[in-house]
């Protein structure tokens, strides 16, 4: 599998599915991926890409899935250094990111 | 965004040009900006710096946030001697979106079956070089070990605004090879461009191990600024 956000969201786009796309807009500190950084949905949960290190992409899917059926909408999330709470949402690494949810309208 | 706005963003980046998406925050609404009508764009400021920095911008404007996010053409990789160390070392390069030009004129080793994935030229380095534009997002390593192959691709190299040089070939060599070029009328600190030995000390000891180490100094180099890579390669050096 191409791991190209951009190009397998087009691809599911094709076949059928609502699609997400999520991207870093902001980061202050030490966030794991730079701003840019881009993470691509499918209807039923399938993932391309990244938005950090694996610490939010849970919670960015869940979101994602929340309004992939409401096409063109934008949800703005917000995450940012975790407590010592383990099943919190957040980046153990100290950081603070924005990232921004765009969804798409199938073909079919 | 929707599947008219994909198709363009991906038919933008087949043209290895630059370009850059550009959306109000909270607004589902994003504009797909070509290099060619930047000029004309209301927040043409912000697109340029977008670009010419390489990273996404989130800006206030009038009390409104706008996102730019700029797509770049990938960096090239420009590989002097299809040997194996080649071979290794176009792979990781692929991998990390380089586009990966490999020069050599012995059809034995340029042969396609040797890079599936990758352009092969078999060619002289001074005639591929002709069509070959070396600009600061393109790096060049040699590997043949042969001056007469190495050095016109090394001195191209030294006069073009390519982000990374790095050739091949032990302490010893690269010494004669300083040595020649300062005798052609290069400057010595204009030498100091070409990272030789090449590579991160990382004590490589295979042809896999030694495209790691290039790799990483060509990623190092693309990432830092120059002035902490010359401090890196002094410490790493004399560890």
């Amino acid at each position: 599998m191409n791991n190209d956000p951009i190009e397998n969201a087009l691809e599911w786009l094709k076949q059928g599915h609502n699609v997400a796309i999520a991207t870093v807009v902001k980061t202050w500190g030490s966030a794991p991926r730079k701003a840019g950084s881009q993470l691509a949905i499918r209807d039923d949960g399938l993932m391309v890409g990244s938005v950090s290190g694996g610490c939010v992409e849970g919670d960015v899917v869940e979101n994602a899935i929340e309004i992939i059926n409401t096409p063109s909408s934008v949800r703005l999330l917000q995450y940012g250094i975790t407590n010592d709470t383990a099943w919190e949402v957040g980046l153990a690494c100290g950081g603070d990111i924005k990232i921004r949810i765009d969804t798409m309208k199938s073909d079919g | 965004m929707d599947k008219a706005l994909l198709e363009k963003i991906i038919a933008n980046k087949n043209k290895k040009k630059s370009f850059c998406l550009v959306s109000q925050a909270d607004v589902n609404e994003t504009i797909l900006v070509e290099n060619k009508d930047i000029n004309k764009h209301q927040f043409s400021k912000f697109i340029r710096k977008a670009i010419n920095e390489d990273r996404l911008i989130l800006e206030e404007i009038d009390d409104k946030e706008w996102i730019f996010n700029p797509f770049n053409p990938p960096a090239k990789l420009i590989i002097v001697g299809a040997v194996h160390v080649a071979q290794s070392l176009s792979i990781l390069a692929e991998n990390s979106d380089f586009e990966v030009t490999i020069i050599d004129p012995r059809e034995a080793f340029a042969a396609k079956e040797r890079f599936p994935n990758n352009k092969v030229i078999c060619a002289w380095p001074e005639d591929a070089f002709n069509e070959i534009n070396l600009d600061e997002r393109t790096a060049v390593v040699t590997l043949t070990h042969e001056p007469n192959l190495d050095d016109i691709a090394l001195k191209n190299s030294l006069n073009s605004k390519c982000f990374y040089i790095g050739a091949l070939g032990s302490k010893k060599t690269h010494k004669k090879r300083i040595d020649r070029f300062v005798k052609d009328g290069f400057d010595l600190e204009v030498l100091r461009r070409i990272n030789g030995p090449i590579g991160l000390p990382i004590n490589a000891q295979t042809p896999q191990e030694i495209a790691i180490s290039i790799m990483a100094e060509i990623i190092s180099s693309l990432r830092n600024q120059k002035d902490s890579i010359e401090e890196l390669r002094k410490n790493w050096k004399n560890r």
